[in-house]
């Protein structure tokens, strides 16, 4: 689209607008290229009739121009408040996602935009359910990672509607597009970060050890200040879950093994105090830890691991005995004073609510005696059969993507090239994503193999 | 303020929280003199007590606007009970709860909160306890003495009153054998052998 | 690794115990056994360690080294020290003999002399195998004067001119013999190996490398290879013409070998290659508690083992080799009665398991329960009712549960593979030259 035919005002811009807005095509073809020339002050014009484009465009019709309008707007010095938060929530529930897609940077302002300007307006919370729906809407798919993905947790966090994150964060980012969600590795790095403190803060850590588990593992040829962070948090997340620090796949970068080596001593030695369940060695490394930690914000879950360590002691007893007095309990795991006994009952007590353990408490005998039993679930209910098939689908979903990764991988110019060279120098062939490549590839879950049967998607 | 009502009634607290955290964004954007924030935020915060989703109400407790936390007394009460809950300081709640007159729409709120605690600690003390001290029942319960061996009696517990011992009795848990259900199973393993 | 540093630590801990008196020990009938250096150690050893041998250990070190070595330096040292333990108890002094000390130090002196002379003369010659005799001499002679890293340089530096095999056995055993002495053990290792290496190795010598390489793995605290090679060795080694008493008694291997055998075999190994073992049943006719030892562990009759080990316990702690093991040795001997104890049974009364054990219910519940932490034993502990119980696994759930537990790894791990492939394709690579 040569200069000269650029609109000359707002008037010319918006008929410009309307004749080019008819197909997807003409939008790309057209008005994509010009829109992208126009001189941003356009964006903040009204018509000669006074009219604001915002209320002239179609919001759907005209999701691509609209963006541009959106966004120019959002960034002025002083926008109408309340005004413009209209614009942006309806927007965002009408917008065309194909075209928007075409601009992934402006809108990505204009989401920006609405937290600040619900800020202003006094209250972050506006803007957290609209964004959620927009950003459903937003991402090719529910896999794909885009560029609003971060600032909308963040933003989640900002305003304490963790619980609201969910909708988003439970679906797992498997997908990358980089043209239509102009991502950087931050947005990995930080969408996954600020996950893990939605779980986190929700306590479902099974979930935040394997957001940090992904950005401590991210492909890394220097370490991240967030790998860093993320490496703290895990480990104590960890200790909560575990009692130890979690393994990290074979394939985290060694810089990133490196760096934390180096950079998260605090965290290191705490755990293998925790690890060697003696609750005097652990506080002692809490009292000369505290300060990192606070300075780190990960004081309360170094508090909570505290707490858990009497609760993996108490886990440790019912694997050593069937039946044990609650003052032999609270010998046991390390509590102390005269009041021992009632607080080892009622950490058993909670464990048994939160099926942590299985045992029933007797006060017949003198003192309290505790009896563990193994966990009754025999697995021979309608739920098992439930839980076994919505695995398996699950299972199948997953390698279902595999399969078309695989050929995507096997069709792609690098890996052609690849195998053809590997051919005539004599090497092996590589089975593209198969099982045998990476030991750690199936989690040691063996008995899937045949889901991924590389062989046959090549012959 | 009346779908809240209708909520509260038909005891649907789920439905009540997902309603409370539309309307806490309509009312963030466009206030409403019809609603007072004590009417909306208090059932909400229940509303999460009662799906004993702490984290949530936790964090609805935070981010309530500063001027309606220092101006709201009930509020206040009512997060006292909600940290008696994160804190587990069961035997606080029933104090707790019994010793304020709440407003009408918070009422059958609290009693029902009440009631559910008693339930969970019933259950709880049946499947943890082969025998417990009579007192110890009576701090989970909240409930004098006399009321509370009613209550286990009818439950079938067998009260010792020389030892002040009760005998919880254990709940059955029902478990629908259902390895017969064989078509089930046999869509697995052909599933199975497809992939 | 645990449990290494814990052997460590308990061998540091009986460095400098002090053994009040021998259980069974005859000191002079005990120490007939050996010659040479092994001898005085072994005296000195019991010296410093036994209050009540005290006296008589010096006086046979002393006699020994001053008719048999030309060591004056240790001769006066041992006496300084035989001295202050007389004046101490109020007795009249040992009176050392300064002529002895006197003319052996000359004798010495003038030996040193003509020999490194003769070994100069004979690197002139450049005769190979008089250049060795001539190393190997100085060498006997450093070692006959206690100097033991000369020696060892000494016998070291025949190795450039052995020409035969047995040349090359000689330095080994030689190499070996003051390797033990100076307690580097991985030099005696190296050694053995080579002198295996060599052809047609006499049975005898056979059985020094193995009682040597056994040695060194005691040291090392691997006591299930110094085992079996103690248990391997040769009885010829017993025979007055091929003894190794420079080093070792036939006596010792049976208690050494008997000792790491029940520390760390199972029952059916006890079985076939201690209690079958014709070779190894003449060792034990010498020691005949330890043959009771290992019968008893066999047939289970733990309160005999127990009081056997109790009874020969202060003579092991006087053991120059073995004594740092001791606690080791019986720990691992006390849980596997203990795992062996309960392995027939699914439930075990622990009054009467205790009572077996020679302990109280309280102690013993303790040790099961560390037992049970450690794996060695499958059951659990009922407090209440003073009864271990068998661990009964249920498979079936077992395997449901892991099924379960597969998929969900399952999944996790395979979207973080297709998360980390696509990023990697679309190079979002945490580096410096992006944003």
């Amino acid at each position: 689209m040569p200069n000269q035919n650029l609109p000359a005002n707002v008037d010319e811009l918006i008929q410009f607008i309307s004749v080019n807005s008819d197909s997807y095509e003409t939008v790309i073809k057209h008005l994509a290229p010009s829109l992208k020339q126009i001189p941003q002050p356009f964006y903040l014009q009204g018509t000669s009739d006074n009219k604001d484009p915002l209320d002239v465009l179609d919001q759907n019709f005209c999701s691509l121009p609209y963006t541009y309008f959106l966004a120019a707007r959002c960034q002025a010095d002083r926008p109408n408040v309340a005004r413009l938060i209209q614009h942006i929530l309806s927007f965002l529930t009408v917008f065309d996602a194909r075209q928007v897609r075409l601009v992934p940077d402006k809108f990505l302002q204009v989401a920006q935009g609405l937290c600040r300007l619900t800020t202003l307006y006094g209250n972050g919370v506006i803007a957290i359910k609209p964004l959620a729906n927009a950003l459903q809407r937003y991402a090719p798919t529910p896999n794909h990672l885009t560029n609003l993905h971060q600032m909308f947790i963040k933003e989640c966090l900002l305003s304490r509607c963790y619980k609201q994150a969910l909708p988003i964060l439970k679906n797992d980012i498997t997908e990358i597009d980089v043209p239509s969600t102009a991502i950087f590795y931050t947005d990995h790095l930080l969408y996954h970060y600020y996950g893990a403190m939605v779980y986190i803060g929700l306590k479902n850590y099974e979930r935040a050890l394997y957001f940090l588990r992904l950005v401590i593992s991210a492909p890394a040829s220097v370490t991240s200040q967030i790998q860093i962070e993320a490496y703290k948090k895990f480990s104590l997340v960890s200790l909560l879950l575990h009692g130890k620090i979690a393994h990290l796949p074979k394939y985290t970068a060694s810089v990133v093994f490196r760096s934390v080596k180096n950079q998260c001593q605090a965290y290191q030695d705490f755990a293998s105090a925790f690890e060697s369940l003696n609750v005097k060695r652990l506080r002692n490394e809490f009292v000369k830890w505290t300060d990192i930690f606070r300075k780190d914000k990960n004081l309360g879950l170094a508090k909570q691991t505290l707490n858990a360590i009497y609760r993996r002691n108490i886990q440790q007893l019912t694997q050593t005995y069937l039946t044990l007095s609650l003052a032999d309990i609270a010998d046991a795991v390390g509590l102390e004073g005269r009041d021992a006994p009632k607080i080892a009952e009622n950490y058993v007590l909670r464990m048994i609510e939160s099926r942590e353990i299985f045992a029933t408490i007797s006060h017949s005998h003198q003192n309290g005696m505790v009896s563990f039993h193994d966990n009754p679930d025999r697995y021979d209910t309608s739920l098992t059969i439930t839980q076994l098939e919505e695995q398996i689908n699950k299972s199948t979903t997953v390698s279902e993507r595999v399969i078309k990764t695989d050929r995507l991988v096997g069709c792609s110019k690098e890996y052609l090239t690849k195998s053809q060279h590997m051919l005539t120098t004599g090497g092996a062939i590589p089975g593209g994503l198969g099982p045998g490549d990476d030991p750690d590839f199936l989690g040691g879950s063996a008995g899937f193999e045949h889901f991924i049967d590389d062989g046959k998607y090549f012959s | 303020m009346d779908t809240i009502k209708e909520h509260i009634e038909s005891r649907d607290y789920a439905a009540l929280v997902d309603f409370c955290e539309d309307l806490e964004l309509q009312l963030a954007l466009t206030p409403n003199v019809n609603i007072t924030p004590e009417d909306f935020y208090g059932p909400f915060l229940l509303g999460y007590l009662l799906e004993q989703d702490l984290p949530s109400a936790r964090f609805l407790w935070k981010r309530l606007p500063d001027a309606v936390k220092s101006t709201s007394k009930e509020l206040r009460a009512i997060w006292d009970v909600g940290s008696a809950l994160w804190q587990r300081d069961y035997e606080n709640i029933y104090e707790l709860i019994s010793s304020k007159t709440w407003s009408p729409i918070i009422t059958p709120l609290m009693e029902q909160l009440a009631d559910n605690l008693r339930e969970r600690m019933l259950n709880l003390i049946s499947e943890a306890y082969s025998s417990i001290v009579i007192d110890d029942v009576v701090k989970y319960l909240g409930f004098p003495r006399e009321k509370v061996l009613t209550i286990v009696e009818e439950r079938g517990w067998e009260a010792d009153l020389t030892t002040n011992m009760l005998q919880p009795k254990k709940i059955k848990v029902q478990q629908s054998t259902s390895l017969a259900n064989f078509s089930q199973l046999t869509d697995l393993v052909i599933h199975l052998e497809k992939s | 690794m645990m449990e290494e540093k814990d052997n460590v630590a308990k061998r540091k801990r009986t460095l400098d115990i002090t053994v009040e008196a021998p259980n069974n020990l005859d000191l002079e009938t005990y120490i007939s056994n050996y010659r040479g250096h092994t001898k005085v150690d072994r005296l000195l050893f019991i010296a410093k360690r036994c209050p009540i041998l005290q006296n008589d250990a010096y006086r046979l070190a002393l006699q020994e080294l001053r008719d048999n070595s030309l060591d004056h330096n240790r001769y006066i040292s041992a006496a300084t020290k035989l001295n202050e333990a007389l004046t101490v108890q109020g007795f009249p002094s040992f009176s050392i003999d300064n002529t002895w000390v006197d003319s052996t130090q000359k004798r010495a002196k003038s030996l040193l002399e003509r020999l490194e002379v003769e070994l100069k003369n004979y690197k002139n010659n450049l005769i190979k195998e008089s250049i060795r005799m001539g190393h190997n001499d100085l060498g006997d002679h450093y070692y006959n004067c206690g100097n033991l890293t000369n020696a060892l340089k000494c016998y070291s530096r025949t190795r450039d001119y052995c020409t035969t095999a047995k040349h090359v056995i000689e330095m080994c055993l030689n190499v070996i013999k003051v390797s033990i002495e100076l307690g580097n053990f991985s030099h005696v290792h190296s050694y053995v190996i080579k002198a295996e290496s060599t052809p047609d190795i006499q049975p005898v010598v056979q059985a020094k490398l193995k009682v040597a390489a056994a040695l060194a793995h005691l040291d090392n605290n691997k006591y299930k290879l110094a085992a079996r090679l103690f248990l391997e060795t040769s009885f010829e080694i017993s025979h007055a013409a091929n003894n190794y008493s420079e080093v070792i008694s036939p006596n010792d291997i049976a208690v050494y070998g008997g000792l790491c055998a029940l520390a760390s075999f199972d029952r059916s190994e006890l079985k076939s290659k201690v209690i079958d073992n014709t070779e190894f049943k003449q060792f034990l006719e010498l020691e005949p508690h330890i043959r009771e030892l290992i019968h008893g562990f066999y047939n289970s009759k733990y309160s005999v083992v127990l009081d056997i080990l109790d009874k020969w316990k202060n003579d092991y702690l006087l053991d120059l080799h073995l004594h740092s093991h001791v606690e080791n040795l019986y720990d691992n001997i006390r849980k596997k009665a203990l795992v062996q104890y309960f392995s027939p049974f699914l439930t075990v009364d622990m009054n009467k398991m205790a009572q077996s054990f020679g302990t109280n219910v309280q102690n013993l519940e303790r040790e099961l329960a560390k037992l049970i932490t450690d794996n060695h034993i499958q059951a659990r502990i009922d407090s209440h009712k003073k009864i271990l119980c068998a661990k009964q696994q249920d498979q079936r759930s077992g395997i449901f549960y892991k099924a379960l537990k597969m998929g969900d790894e399952f999944e996790q791990s395979t979207n973080a593979m297709l998360l980390r492939m696509n990023l990697l394709k679309s190079n979002l690579v945490v580096s410096t030259s992006q944003k």
